[in-house]
This record gives C-alpha cells, sequence and structure tokens, in this order.
C-alpha cells in the first residue's frame, strides 16, 4: 500500500489554514448521530473526547485507569511550550517551528510540525480559560521559562507539576461533557482489539479489569490516544501501567507502525539503586538551567564529591558544547553521560551515574533562590535517595523517558486504516527522531482540542452513521480471539512471571537496543527476542482467574504485546543505518565521534507492515521533504 | 550502603467486593533500605506467585506521587507515617528491622473495596462530574494574557489544584468525609476569575453529589490535612463552607 | 439559593445548623453561669432574681420551649450527623490513627451532657422549689435551698462535676468547630481560636464545679 501523506497544498504557513476550509464538515444537526470511540484519556485523549462531544458527536472514551485523571500525562513536570512570544526574546511560531524540525534531527513531517507551532498558542489560551493554574509573575501576567535547550522563553509551566494542571484541566473539561451527556466514560477498560469492517476501524473490544468482562464496543470511528511505548525497556520513567497493547493490537489489525526504534533518553533521573527496581524518577530537566553536570577526571575515583578539587573534575557537557552546555539536547546529555561512565568514571556505588551539582548556583544565587526554583524536586530526591541535594551534588543516570515512535498517521492523524486516528504519544507524527522538552505534552493538546475535531468531520462526513452494530460476526470473532487469548495465558501455568520475562527483555532492549546501538548487537537481539517470547508462552505464570481484578493476568497480556513490538523495534534499528535524534548508530559517526545524520538514504519515515505470525514486517517509506527548512546537520557546540 | 531488614507483614485479603475479608501474615525477609514501599509488596508478591499463592492486589501506576493511584492503611495512617508522602514515595529506611506492619484498605462505604488493598473511586469522579470545571469550550479562550491574576491568587489556587484524588482524606477521616477533596477542587476554580461565572452552582451541586455518595459529614476533626500528601489546607474546607452557605442561603 | 429544606439537609447544612443551636445553648449556659454566681450572694438576692424571672411568667414559658426547641434540633441534627458518619465506614481500621480524642468522643459528651441535663432538670426544674428539700435550719430557702441542700452530698457534687466535665470536652472541640463551620479560618488567628475555644469550655466547667463544690464546702451563706 502507498503511504499518503495527505499533506496540503501551498506554502507552508498557509497549509493548515487552506486545509481547513478545504475540508468537509458534518451537518451540526447530523454529529449527534455519529458515535467515536476515544481510547485513552491522557491529554491527547480527553482533550479529543471533550472537545468533540462539544461539537455535538457521541464520545465513548475508554481508558484501562480507575479514572481518566490517572493517565500518565499527569506526570509531566516541566512545562509545555507555544510560541506566544510574551517574553519579547525573539520567539514566533516559526521559530518554534524551526527548532522543533531541527531538534527532531530532520526526521519528523514538516508540515505538521508547523501545524503543530501554529496551534500552540492557542493551546495556552483554552487552558488558562479551564483554569489551569499556570504560573505568573507579579504582575499578574503568565511566566515563561526556558526549558530543555532553547534560546527563548517559551515554556508555560505550573510548578512541578504541568502535566497534571493540563490533564486535571482536559479531565475536567471532559467531565463536563459527561455531565452533559456527550461523553459516556469507560474505566478499568483495557482495549484488547481493533474490530475492522469492510477495511474500516468500527469498534474494539475491551476487557473490565474490575469484573474481568470482554466487551464488544462499535462506533463510526475509532481514535487511539493510548500514550508511549517506552515501557517496552522494563526501567523507564514511564507509569508501571504504560504499554503498546492497544497500538500493536491496531498494528496487528494492519496499521503501519512508524519509527519503532525512536525512543527518547531523558539524562537527568535517579540512577538505579538495585535489582528489584521497579521503575525510574524523572528530575525534570529544568534542573539543567542551574546544575553543572560533572564527573571526576580520574577512572574509578571513589572519593566524596565534595573531596574532589574543581581542577580534578571533567565538566564535559561544557567543554564539549561551550555554547550550550550543559543546555544540550536530551540525546546529546545522555549520550555523553553514558560515555563519561563507560569509560569508567562513572560515580555512585554501581558507577552508573553522573553528577548534578548546584553548589555553584547556590553560591551565585543563595540557597533560597535555589530553594524556590527546585525546592520539590530537591525534597523528592531526598525522599528518594535519603541524600540532600543542597549539600551535595545529586547523582543522574539517563533513562527511557519519550517514544517518537509510534502508529503511522497521515496529516490528518489518520492511520492507514480509515477511520482510525491516532492522538498524542501513540502516534509518530511531530517529534522526529528526538523530541524537544516541553513539546509532547504541547502535541496531545494540539491533537486533541485543534486538529482531530476539524479532520475527523472530513472522514465522518463520507460515513453513514450507525452503520455497525456490535453484534455483527466480526465483532465476535475479535471478542472470541481475546477471550482465546486471556484463556492461553492463564492456562501456561509455568514457573516465571511476566514480570520476569519483561525485565529479561527489557535488559536486552537497553543493551543492545538503547543509547547506543550497532549492528552486532541488535542482529543479537533480534535472535535473541523470539526465544524469550517462546519460552514465555510455555512457562509463564499467571495466578488468579479472569473473572476478577487481576493484575498479573493485565501485566502478562501486555508483556505479551512488548514480546512482539520489541523486535520490531530492533529490526526498525538495524535498518538505519544512521544516526538520528534519539537513534545513536555507532558505525554512524564523525571523525570527532558527534552523530552522523545520512540524508541521502533515510531522510523518510520507516512505517512497518504486519505479514503475519512470527513473520517479519514490510518496511514502507514515506519520503520526508523540507521545503521551509534546509536540512543540515545539528550542532549544538 | 545496601541495608537489608526483615519484616512481618499483616494484611487485610479480601476477594471480592461482596466476600468477607480476614487478615493474613507474611514474613518479608531481606528488605533493601532503599527500595519504596511498593517495590517490597512487588518482591512478596513475585514470591507469592511462585508458591502457587494469589499475589496482593494494591493499586499504582505513576510511583512517583502524582497520579493519586497509591494508597493504603499503614499501620493506621493513609500512605504511611511519613508527612507530604505518598505510599508509592515512601522508603523502606522508614522502618526499623523486625517491625509488624499492618497493611488495611482505605475503608469507606462510598469508596467500596474492589480486592485486597484496591478500593473504587469512582465517586470522586461523580463529584467533579457534578460541577468540577469551568464550561469553556474548546477555541473560546481570549489571549491567556487578557486575564490578569494576581500570583497569590494563581498560587492559591494552585496550592488547591494540586490534590492527586488519592482519597486518603476520606480515609482519615473518622467520618469518612470527603470535604476536603472537594474543598479543593471548590477553592482551585473559586480562586481564579474565570472560575467566577459558575461559582455558586459549581459549590452546590458539588456538595450535594459529596452528599449524594453517601461520604460523612465533617466534624473538624482535620485529620484529613494530616494525612493528605500534597498537604492542602483545611482552610480549604472553611472557604468552602462560606461559599456554600453564600450561594444557598444568600443568592 | 437552594431550596431551605435541600439547603438545611446538605451536610454543610446540617452542620451549620448543629452550630448555631450548639451555640445559642453555650450562650445560655454562660448566662446560667452568671446567675448561678449569685448564689453567694446569699438566698435573698438569689431568689429574688428567680422571682424576678418568674413574674415574666408567659414570657418566661416561651424562652423555656425556645431553648428546648433549641436543643430538641441540635440533639435531632447530631444525632443524623452521627448516623450518617457512621454509615459512612462500617468496618473500622483494625489499627486506629491518632484521630483528637475531643472530636472523637463528642457524641460520648455529647449523651452524658443529655443524660446529665435530664438529671439536672429533674432535681432543680421539675423538683418544687418550696418544701422538704427547701429548708436550710429551718427556714425554707426556696430554690436556693433546694440548692444548698443539694450539693451537702458529695456524691452528688461528684456526679455534677462529671456532667461538667462533658460539657467542657464537649465544648472544647465545638466552639472552635463552629468558627470553621462558617468559614472563619486564618492561619495567624487560628491558635486564638482554638485556645479561646478550649479556655472558655474550661472556664464554664470550672465555674460551675467551683460553685458546687464551695457550696459542698460551706462557702454560700446560708441567711
Ligand atoms: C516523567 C515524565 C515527564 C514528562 N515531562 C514532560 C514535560 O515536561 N513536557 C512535555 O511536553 N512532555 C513531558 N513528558 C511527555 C508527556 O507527558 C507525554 O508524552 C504525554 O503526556 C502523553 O500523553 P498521551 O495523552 O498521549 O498519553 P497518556 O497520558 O500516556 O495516556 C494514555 C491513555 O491511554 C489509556 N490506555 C493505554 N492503553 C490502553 C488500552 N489498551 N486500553 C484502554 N486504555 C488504554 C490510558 O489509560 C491513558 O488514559 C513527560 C513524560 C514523562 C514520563
Ligand atoms: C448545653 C448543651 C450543649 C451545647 C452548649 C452544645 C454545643 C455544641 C456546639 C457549639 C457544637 C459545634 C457545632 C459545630 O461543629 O460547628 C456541638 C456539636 C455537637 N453536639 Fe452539642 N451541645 C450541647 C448538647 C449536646 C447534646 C446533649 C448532644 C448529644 C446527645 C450533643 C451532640 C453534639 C454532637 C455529636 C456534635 C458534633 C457534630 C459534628 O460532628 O459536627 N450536643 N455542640
Ligand atoms: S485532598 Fe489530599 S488526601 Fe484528599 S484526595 Fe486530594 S491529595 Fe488525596
Ligand atoms: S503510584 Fe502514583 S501517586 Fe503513588
Amino acid at each position: 500500500m502507498d503511504l499518503k501523506s495527505n499533506i496540503p497544498e501551498g506554502a507552508i504557513s498557509e497549509k493548515w489554514t487552506n486545509h481547513k476550509f478545504n475540508m468537509k464538515l458534518v451537518n451540526p444537526a447530523n454529529k449527534r448521530k455519529y458515535t467515536v470511540i476515544v481510547v485513552g484519556t491522557g491529554l491527547a485523549g480527553s482533550s479529543a473526547a471533550a472537545s468533540l462531544s462539544e461539537l455535538g458527536y457521541n464520545v465513548n472514551a475508554f481508558c484501562f485507569h480507575e479514572s481518566p485523571r490517572r493517565a500518565h500525562s499527569i506526570a509531566a513536570q516541566g512545562g509545555i511550550n507555544a510560541a506566544k512570544n510574551y517574553c519579547n526574546d525573539g520567539d514566533s511560531v516559526h521559530r518554534l517551528f524551526y527548532d522543533t524540525v531541527k531538534g527532531g534531527d530532520f526526521r519528523s513531517r514538516e508540515a505538521n510540525v508547523h501545524r503543530l507551532s501554529e496551534i500552540s498558542v492557542n493551546i495556552i489560551d483554552q487552558c488558562v480559560a479551564q483554569g489551569v493554574p499556570f504560573a505568573r509573575d507579579y504582575g499578574g501576567l503568565l511566566d515563561n521559562r526556558s526549558f530543555g535547550g532553547a534560546q527563548v522563553s517559551r515554556t508555560f509551566y505550573a510548578k512541578g507539576q504541568t502535566g497534571q494542571q493540563l490533564l486535571i484541566g482536559a479531565y475536567q473539561a471532559m467531565m463536563k461533557e459527561v455531565n452533559k451527556g456527550g461523553v459516556t466514560l469507560f474505566t478499568s477498560r483495557e482495549m484488547m482489539e481493533l474490530v475492522i469492517v469492510d477495511g474500516k476501524a468500527k469498534g474494539i473490544i475491551v476487557r473490565n479489569l474490575r469484573t474481568g468482562k470482554i466487551e464488544r464496543h462499535s462506533a463510526d470511528a475509532v481514535i487511539l490516544a493510548t500514550g508511549g511505548y517506552g515501557n517496552a525497556f522494563y526501567l523507564s520513567t514511564n507509569a508501571m501501567a504504560c504499554n503498546v497493547t492497544a497500538a500493536w493490537r491496531a498494528h496487528k489489525k494492519g496499521a503501519y507502525f512508524a519509527n519503532p526504534c525512536y525512543t527518547q533518553i531523558h539524562p537527568t533521573c535517579i540512577p538505579v539503586h538495585g535489582d528489584h527496581q521497579s521503575k525510574l524518577t524523572l528530575m525534570s530537566e529544568s534542573l539543567r538551567n542551574d546544575g553543572r553536570v560533572w564527573v571526576p577526571k580520574k577512572k574509578g575515583d571513589t572519593r566524596d564529591p565534595k573531596d574532589i578539587p574543581e581542577n580534578e573534575r571533567d565538566y564535559y557537557l561544557e567543554r564539549k558544547y561551550p555554547s550550550f552546555g550543559n543546555l544540550v539536547p536530551r540525546d546529546l546529555a545522555s549520550r555523553n553521560a553514558k560515555y563519561a561512565c563507560d569509560e569508567g568514571k562513572g560515580v555512585g556505588p554501581t558507577g552508573l551515574a553522573v553528577y548534578l551539582d548546584f553548589a555553584a548556583a547556590i553560591e551565585r544565587l543563595g540557597e533560597n533562590t535555589i530553594r524556590a526554583r527546585y525546592g520539590n524536586l530537591f525534597e523528592m530526591y531526598e525522599r528518594i535517595t535519603g541524600s540532600d541535594p543542597y549539600t551535595s551534588p545529586m547523582s543522574i543516570y539517563p533513562a527511557i523517558h519519550y517514544t517518537m515512535g509510534g502508529l503511522w498517521v497521515d496529516y490528518n492523524l489518520e492511520s492507514n486504516i480509515p477511520g482510525l486516528f491516532v492522538l498524542g504519544e501513540a502516534n509518530f507524527s511531530d517529534h522526529g527522531a528526538n523530541r524537544l522538552g516541553a513539546s509532547a505534552l504541547m502535541q496531545g493538546l494540539a491533537d486533541g482540542y485543534f486538529v482531530i475535531p476539524y479532520t475527523i468531520g472530513n472522514f465522518l462526513a463520507d460515513e453513514t452513521p450507525g452503520a455497525c452494530n456490535a453484534d455483527q460476526s466480526e465483532f465476535k470473532e475479535a471478542e472470541q480471539e481475546v477471550i482465546n487469548r486471556v484463556n492461553t495465558l492463564l492456562s501456561i501455568n509455568g514457573k516465571r512471571t511476566a514480570d520476569d520475562f519483561h525485565r529479561e527483555l527489557g535488559m536486552l532492549l537497553w543493551d543492545k537496543c538503547g543509547m547506543s546501538r550497532n549492528a552486532e548487537g541488535l542482529k543479537e537481539a533480534l535472535e535473541k527476542i523470539p526465544k524469550i517470547r517462546e519460552e514465555f508462552w510455555k512457562n509463564l505464570k499467571v495466578p488468579g482467574d479472569s473473572d476478577n481484578l487481576n493484575s498479573s493476568l493485565e501485566k502478562a497480556g501486555r508483556v505479551a504485546d512488548f514480546l512482539e513490538f520489541g523486535e520490531l523495534m530492533v529490526r526498525d534499528a538495524l535498518h538505519r543505518e544512521e544516526s538520528c535524534g534519539g537513534h545513536f548508530r555507532e558505525e554512524s559517526q564523525t571523525e570527532e565521534g558527534e552523530a552522523l545524520r545520512q540524508d541521502d538514504k533515510f531522510c523518510y519515515v520507516g512505517a512497518w507492515e504486519h505479514k503475519g505470525e512470527n513473520k517479519p514486517q514490510e518496511l514502507h517509506k514515506e519520503k520526508l521533504e523540507y521545503s521551509a527548512i534546509d536540512l543540515a546537520q545539528r550542532s549544538y557546540k | 550502603m545496601s541495608d537489608k531488614i526483615n519484616l512481618t507483614l499483616n494484611v487485610w485479603r479480601q476477594k471480592s467486593p461482596k466476600s468477607a475479608g480476614k487478615f493474613e501474615e507474611y514474613e518479608v525477609k531481606d528488605v533493601d533500605v532503599n527500595s519504596s514501599f511498593l517495590e517490597m509488596i512487588d518482591v512478596l508478591n513475585e514470591d507469592l506467585t511462585k508458591k502457587g499463592q494469589d499475589p496482593i492486589e494494591f493499586d499504582h501506576d505513576c510511583r512517583e506521587g502524582i497520579c493519586g493511584t497509591c494508597g493504603a492503611m499503614v499501620n493506621g495512617r493513609p500512605h504511611g507515617p511519613l508527612k507530604n508522602t505518598t505510599l508509592c514515595q515512601l522508603h523502606m529506611r522508614e522502618f526499623k528491622n523486625n517491625e509488624t506492619i499492618t497493611l488495611e484498605p482505605f475503608r469507606s462505604t462510598s469508596l467500596p473495596i474492589v480486592k485486597d488493598l484496591v478500593v473504587d473511586r469512582s465517586a470522586f469522579d461523580n463529584i467533579i462530574k457534578s460541577g468540577g470545571f469551568i464550561s469553556a469550550k474548546t477555541g473560546s479562550g481570549q489571549d491567556a494574557n487578557s486575564i490578569l491574576i494576581p500570583k497569590p491568587d494563581a498560587d492559591d489556587a494552585f496550592n488547591s489544584a494540586q490534590c492527586i484524588g488519592c482519597s486518603a482524606c476520606v480515609a482519615a477521616c473518622p467520618n469518612a468525609s470527603a470535604m476536603l477533596f472537594v474543598a479543593a477542587k471548590v477553592n482551585h476554580l473559586a480562586k481564579l476569575p474565570q472560575g467566577q461565572a459558575e461559582r455558586k452552582s459549581r459549590v452546590k451541586n458539588m456538595v450535594l453529589a459529596m452528599d449524594k455518595s453517601g461520604f460523612g459529614n465533617c466534624s473538624n476533626a482535620y485529620e484529613c490535612e494530616a494525612a493528605c500528601p500534597k498537604g492542602i489546607s483545611v482552610a480549604n474546607i472553611a472557604a468552602m463552607n462560606k461559599d456554600f452557605m453564600k450561594a444557598g442561603i444568600f443568592s | 439559593m437552594l431550596p431551605i429544606k435541600q439547603y438545611f439537609a446538605s451536610s454543610i447544612g446540617k452542620k451549620q445548623i448543629a452550630a448555631v443551636t450548639g451555640l445559642m445553648l453555650s450562650a445560655f449556659v454562660v448566662i446560667h453561669l452568671l446567675e448561678n454566681i449569685l448564689l453567694f450572694k446569699g438566698p435573698e438576692v438569689f431568689n429574688a432574681w428567680v422571682d424576678t424571672l418568674q413574674s415574666t411568667k408567659p414570657f418566661l414559658y416561651i424562652i423555656e420551649i425556645g431553648l428546648l426547641g433549641v436543643f430538641v434540633l441540635h440533639l435531632f441534627t447530631t444525632f443524623k450527623i452521627v448516623v450518617e458518619n457512621k454509615r459512612a465506614r462500617k468496618k473500622g481500621y483494625k489499627e486506629e490513627g491518632a484521630t483528637k480524642i475531643l472530636v472523637k468522643i463528642m457524641p460520648i459528651s455529647g449523651t452524658a451532657l443529655l443524660l446529665f441535663l435530664i438529671a439536672h432538670l429533674i432535681d432543680f426544674r421539675f423538683t418544687n422549689h418550696h418544701g422538704p428539700a427547701s429548708i436550710v435550719m429551718g427556714n425554707d430557702l426556696g430554690l436556693y435551698g433546694l440548692v444548698y441542700n443539694y450539693f451537702q452530698n458529695i456524691f452528688r457534687v461528684v456526679g455534677y462535676c462529671f456532667g461538667l466535665a462533658a460539657l467542657g470536652c464537649h465544648l472544647s472541640h465545638a466552639i472552635q468547630s463552629v468558627f470553621q463551620t462558617f468559614g472563619i479560618y486564618s492561619e495567624k488567628y487560628n491558635h486564638v481560636i482554638k485556645k479561646t475555644s478550649v479556655g472558655l469550655a474550661t472556664g464554664l466547667m470550672i465555674g460551675f464545679s467551683t460553685i458546687a463544690i464551695l457550696i459542698y464546702l460551706g462557702y454560700a451563706p446560708t441567711a
């Protein structure tokens, strides 16, 4: 099948405007006849559900969480970007666009990014109108900060809890529609299968996680806003239950999976403490605004950091990237931490950590200023590690944080399956090979509030409302598949837990498909994963039954999908013989050891098609063209 | 660094919402003091699973103290002994070797037990649904900086908005009242200029929805404030009482 | 605005009824203490005050019935509050947190208070003010005599003090609670409110008890 990106004609800055005008509209009186399923109630899902219901559509919203407000978006700390130029420091829609494309290492779709930048301004207006309590200055105006290496201050924030406040805003907007009857909420429901009727997405099969009941739901279109797959790595900054299941089920029903190897590694996380570690905690990137990253110059130096004199410290980011210093993009900061540790200069009990030091900032600004800026983060750090960052430097290490890859979508956010739309982190669209800080929240909300309300109409206008019902054979078959799968998981009765397999897979992916990759390692992983998967289906142990709350069973289903997905991720990484963004391919680097992109060979989106169980997926390419920006090697020197 | 301790856990086990539950005792050996409380249960659960027993169901997700999913009574205190800390952020260095820890679900009629330590908090969603929002349709927002909000008001609203909906306040309250949760939301929106248009209907509807869910009445015991992992103040309750009175009688 | 019935059926409405009625009762209790202090002015002054009150008769009855109404309303609402509270958590915890004891025992201190008040009314309001029980050293000293004789018995003094202890406990929490119920909260003055509440409650408790004890010890004039 051809990958049609459906990018509108015209100059980059007019595409979206023209497209909005050219799209078909659904008559207001007819909208209520259409039912739309929204899976996921994070920023992307809640905002979509609320906006579609406001337009008059009937929305059925699903999430596996017990309440929509628990979606993982809640954990975002740092902030959300918008090209408001409130600081008069030279920001503009075009600059945000430029920064995002460049930050994504020229692997994102230019037209999508421009739209995102245009919409960014409306998002802030909308959120403020809803009562999101963004930080303000003494004049009562919104406060901005510079974040994640941006050279302008365009990030809006609410202390270290921006994601929480934005999600609560979107959740409340959705609950208002629930109250009016436009949105029906289905919580504690996990989507287990996508239902396709006559080639179009027409419904889903879900499992009620509280009662175990398998349910069929039909609709005129299906929206997936199910978040990222970072948990494939077992240890990540994602919430425990984040998973790839919804996306993967859709993929196996025909949706292409784009750029699965693009994962983002966040440089400032709290290092691993031991074998039973269940997740990694992110420390907001804003810490790098005032913290200085260093390691001892001497290998294996176990002295207390305070006893290491200045001239025996290597502030490697400041040394290598004098103009950006500690504020280089995430991929560079992460990779350099890895190099330092690989050289044996890592600190802490595991040697897998570097210092993030605030001593200089405290001396310059005073402890009170630092407390005002980072007080809650410092407290969190101390609570977790038992060490006080005011008096000794933090230890940090990179961790998996975000996934730029996702289901392939066109400009309308529609996948190659008609009627299946994908929003938020679950799609691949806007961040290319690397995401800039504070732009995921922006994208999720842009997709939900301001893109899907228009583009879904364009699709629905040609659909007969209510053409399908959940008693059709397609639904019953899909339901049976799900039931069989659940029963199989429960009946294996082997010796190892799902967590156990997950850990094994995660470790392998982190090792071979993590911060830096090479063909040999990737090939090794490609051989090992099927073996783990094989053992999984023979030796898995799932306690309990399927007719009530059983988190082990939930976990097992998710791990089963990770085990299939992980292989695709590695396959994608192996085929992409270039370094770009979060994907650092050791064979492709400059003489100085910096990432080397290969635009002549790889300037495309790699979208994979499922070809059947245990068969390699087929690669389709969407060529990326840049009309508004010149393709250039990134440089942060 | 890696100290180990042994513990006895006394855990409430209940198979389903309707079945009778009981306490069961478990010995947990060699717990790493740097691990979190939930990681300690993870280890116990892996053990139980391998032994063919049902693991303990407990709710959790972000493990960063922000999603509000986790929570249980640890020795009679919601989220355990540390102030301003969710259960997932509680670490084992707070416990002594050979200590016995009693683990119970949050108990209240309005948040019924689903299984073991997991409770059903949909009553909270119902309360928000009844009025915990500002009706600003998508696209209707004016330029964000056209609304000036004095910093103290913005900070106040933010402080109230920090509530993570964990229901520890209900669990801690001798009357199982949800006043702190409701008041936090009422106040978050009441303190902002954008929230004024619906201020009166909001407080009325939310209080009535809270009552309808069957939560207890507030006796001003302030146990909620002491248990709240986000430090939500009972000043919110006072303010809501006043707002409710204004809305219910004087308007 | 809400329909009055709905307003006062709400949790906050009920609390406000309990608070207003409780406050009215508290006001009465304060006045009552002042009355009791008159005991030390001797039988004549005290009885003269009693007679003045009696002379307003139909009016006095209205006040008494009003007071009774307030009391019943207080009982009724707080009873409803307590029942609902119990229903909101049917099964308690194995290990209890440390709820402040005064709050926890509000229903108990209230019930003790109720029993005490019933006994108190039987003893003083509904016993004939002139009769054998009023005779002190051969003189019928009316209500004054009744009170005087009553407190010659150590068990009655102790019982009375217990009743007042209940009042003390009840009001220590109750008065500060009224402020919160009506939305008066300030970081700055909370400790003042709290201290006033406990102070007033203990003041009342000590005031009433001291009077009884002093009478027992013979400090009240007999003529
Ligand atoms: C620790 C952390 C900090 C971050 N900080 C920032 C930041 O400062 N700025 C920024 O811009 N971005 C940040 N990000 C990234 C950003 O938070 C996320 O990318 C974004 O919130 C994702 O939103 P979403 O709506 O796509 O998905 P999510 O919020 O993850 O929501 C997924 C939803 O899908 C549901 N779901 C998933 N699978 C199923 C299924 N099978 N069936 C039913 N429901 C399902 C879930 O219940 C949930 O409701 C951060 C991320 C992390 C992990
Ligand atoms: C002289 C008699 C009494 C006085 C002065 C009095 C006063 C008060 C006051 C001021 C309150 C506080 C209301 C608030 O929280 O805002 C209160 C509460 C209460 N009273 Fe009384 N009261 C009296 C008698 C009783 C009796 C006889 C009972 C019960 C049998 C009772 C039961 C209660 C209860 C249970 C509460 C707590 C309600 C809650 O939890 O909010 N009281 N009282
Ligand atoms: S008020 Fe505090 S304790 Fe209650 S739900 Fe909110 S965060 Fe939890
Ligand atoms: S698991 Fe999210 S708050 Fe504890």
